[in-house]
């Protein structure tokens, strides 16, 4: 199978879904093919499709994101690129209403809202407190989205395809350090369902949960634990809501101990979600206290020692692992 | 443009329901028998005027208060009462309230973050315009919300895009209980227009007739691509903000003298003078909008409560294309 980059896997499923809905359209700051953003549109799409549909804008994140639901809620399927994940944080109210619209008019005359609202993760970047966050858990806890966190180009292509296709909001992430990241995807059709968990490699003595980077890193630390002989068994969710919860549950079931790796702050993180979740479904599994690595509570400083110390790592993670383990607290 | 006398009454008729609708809740909403939350519209009754003049494909967007966009696009006085009393039946099945919406006639609801539906109405304009069936978007805000600073990304983006929408101010002098001088710089909202390269005017807003022209141009304008314009009615509300406002911040005098300014009997003697209206039919249409409204608060109090077991069904969508 031939093998592109996560961003080209991005724009292959916009560019397939402009010409398969002429309802489906982009819209950003810089989505223009001069824009200075990492997730800025190859000019083919610019070209292919025009300014009507690929709308470039200024400094507007409220009006990005609540023109979408305007969109939406009119018949329009608008994909907005936010860039940079940091910039939801201006458009939080707005983010969140699109998720609250439905219910919260009662779903009248099945209303509908479909769109993606895309962002990239760009945590250690040196960016610092305003430019490297990764608000998961904010995303998570609005009620009516649906959260997708894609880690390889086939995951971003089939994933994107499938929050395109649907009628609700989908937050759709992927993290910085993934998007050059080459790997095998299909010339042909292919959509990824929600609420399926990918086990990543295999295990038997312990379970580490883990989204976007911190797969990549909790696949490092599996490697190094099985120098040690420590086997580890790593899971990525792909969308947190819908959660796979039974992948994780059978995995714990299997291993009896969990650590939960996630790049967003530790408090009120979507560690504690699904470890939470894990307990409350199954709490006789557990061998051990479940772990968590995450961003200590503290803004992301820049320098790369600093970071590194606020920041999950290889060897925090590696530490979580051995911990529940020795089943210390 | 001149207005057909057909418009003219049917402007007459709604502002009637609506008027009728507003005083029954206003009283209902003493009695505790429904939701808490009515935003009485008594006084700025002349606002029904322009929704009478769109397509039925075009869209709306409306304010908290009063009922004059849902009475003119056609919303039944039931599903809007129902909703009031937070029953199965109400335009949105007792999860809206105050938040009504009816997508079938461009009605998707409201933000209760004042001014969220600035930058909603720009997405709505971009459907409109990418339909290219000269459908317009009519955009209802207050003063007060006015001053959020989505409205100059909506205005400014919506001029850059030349995106067919209608920005109608309903300038009653009053941010809750804020007065103009307090929260905007300038007294004239239009004059803001101009920088943003689209047309503004300022009438007096409880004028049906001046309201209805200006809008009539403005959206004849937007249909044909030209753009958006800003429209701003000044007006005053007779009622508090919400319904158990004390309104320890303004003077009874102050409103009495705005309720010799009533836009009802002024637009009733236009349609007198133009023999278009005798006084029995005042009566008659009246004594019709009492008892439509009866009916439907009579129809909200017997209908069945929401089903809670359905709750979460009402979260996501289950479709894809």
């Amino acid at each position: 199978m031939r093998e592109i980059s996560t961003i080209q896997a991005i724009y292959e499923a916009i560019a397939e879904e402009m010409r398969r809905d002429e309802r489906v359209y982009l819209i950003g700051e810089a989505v223009g093919p001069g824009g200075l953003t990492v997730t800025r549109s190859p000019a083919e799409i610019f070209k292919e499709f025009g300014e009507s549909r690929v709308r470039e804008t200024g400094i507007i994140e409220p009006t990005l994101a609540a023109s979408a639901t305007g969109a939406a809620l009119s018949g329009l399927r608008p994909i907005v690129d936010f860039s940079f994940a940091d910039f939801m944080f201006p458009a939080w109210s707005e983010i969140y209403q699109a998720g609250l619209w439905r219910a919260g008019h009662g779903a009248a005359e099945d209303m509908k809202i479909p769109l993606v609202y895309m962002g990239g993760i760009i945590g250690y970047s040196g960016g610092g407190f305003s430019h490297s966050r990764a608000p998961i858990g904010n995303i998570w806890h609005g009620p009516g989205l649906k959260l997708v966190i894609a880690t390889t180009p086939y995951d971003a292509k089939g994933l994107l395809k499938t929050a395109i296709r649907d009628d609700n909001p989908v937050v759709f992430l992927v993290h910085r350090l993934h998007y050059p990241v080459k790997g095998p995807v299909p010339e042909e059709e292919c959509l990824i369902p929600f609420g399926e968990a990918v086990v990543r490699k295999e295990g038997k003595d312990v379970t580490v949960v883990a989204d976007g980077y911190q797969v990549t890193l909790s696949l490092e630390a599996a490697e190094d634990l099985a120098r040690e002989g420590i086997s580890v068994e790593v899971i990525d969710p792909r969308t947190l809501e819908p959660l796979d919860i039974n992948t994780i549950l059978a995995s714990v079931e299997k291993t009896g101990r969990l650590v939960v790796i996630d790049e967003d702050y530790v408090r009120c993180g979507p560690h504690a979600e699904i470890a939470f979740q894990v307990q409350e479904r199954n709490f006789k599994s557990l061998k051990a206290p479940v772990q968590r690595v995450g961003n200590l509570n503290m803004p992301i400083p820049t320098a790369k020692v600093l970071r590194d110390a606020a920041l999950p790592t290889r060897e925090k993670i590696i530490a979580a692992v051995k911990k529940t383990i020795k089943n210390i607290t | 443009m001149p207005l057909s006398n057909e418009v003219l009454l049917r402007i007459y008729r709604d502002m009637i329901r609506q008027r009728t609708l507003d005083y029954q809740l206003v009283k209902v909403a003493k009695s505790g028998k429904m939701l808490p939350g009515w935003h009485s519209g008594l006084g700025e009754d002349a606002i029904v005027a322009p929704v009478a003049l769109l397509r039925q494909d075009d869209y709306v967007t409306y304010t908290h208060r009063g009922a004059y966009v849902w009475i003119a696009r056609g919303m039944t006085m039931k599903e809007i009462i129902a909703e009031f009393y937070g029953k199965a039946t109400g335009c949105a099945g007792g999860y809206g309230g105050t938040h009504i919406a009816k997508p079938s006639l461009g009605i998707f609801g409201r933000s209760g973050m004042q001014g969220g539906h600035f930058p909603l109405a720009v997405g709505i304009g971009i459907t409109a315009q990418m339909n290219s069936k000269g459908q317009v978007v009519m955009m209802f805000f207050g003063d007060g919300s006015g001053t959020r600073g989505h409205l100059h990304e909506a205005f400014n983006f919506a001029s850059v895009w030349k995106l067919p929408i209608i920005w109608m101010c309903e300038n009653n002098g009053l941010s809750m209980s804020v007065k103009l001088d307090k929260t905007w710089a300038i007294k004239n909202i239009a004059k803001i227009a101009d920088n943003y390269a689209m047309p503004g005017k300022t009438v007096d807003g409880n004028d049906v007739i001046a309201v209805a022209e200006a809008a009539s141009g403005f959206i004849e304008r937007a249909r044909k691509g030209e753009g958006p314009a800003l429209l701003e009615m000044i007006t005053y509300r007779w009622r508090g903000h919400v319904e158990g406002d004390p309104m320890t911040y303004r003077t009874r005098e102050e409103t009495t003298e705005w309720q010799k300014k009533d836009p009802v009997p002024r637009f009733e003697k236009v349609l007198l003078d133009k023999g278009l209206l005798a006084e029995e039919d005042i009566l008659r249409i009246q004594k019709k909008a009492e008892e439509e409204v009866a009916e439907a608060q009579q129809f909200a109090e017997e209908s069945p409560n929401p089903n809670p077991e359905e709750i979460f069904t009402k979260v996501y969508s289950t479709s894809h294309t």
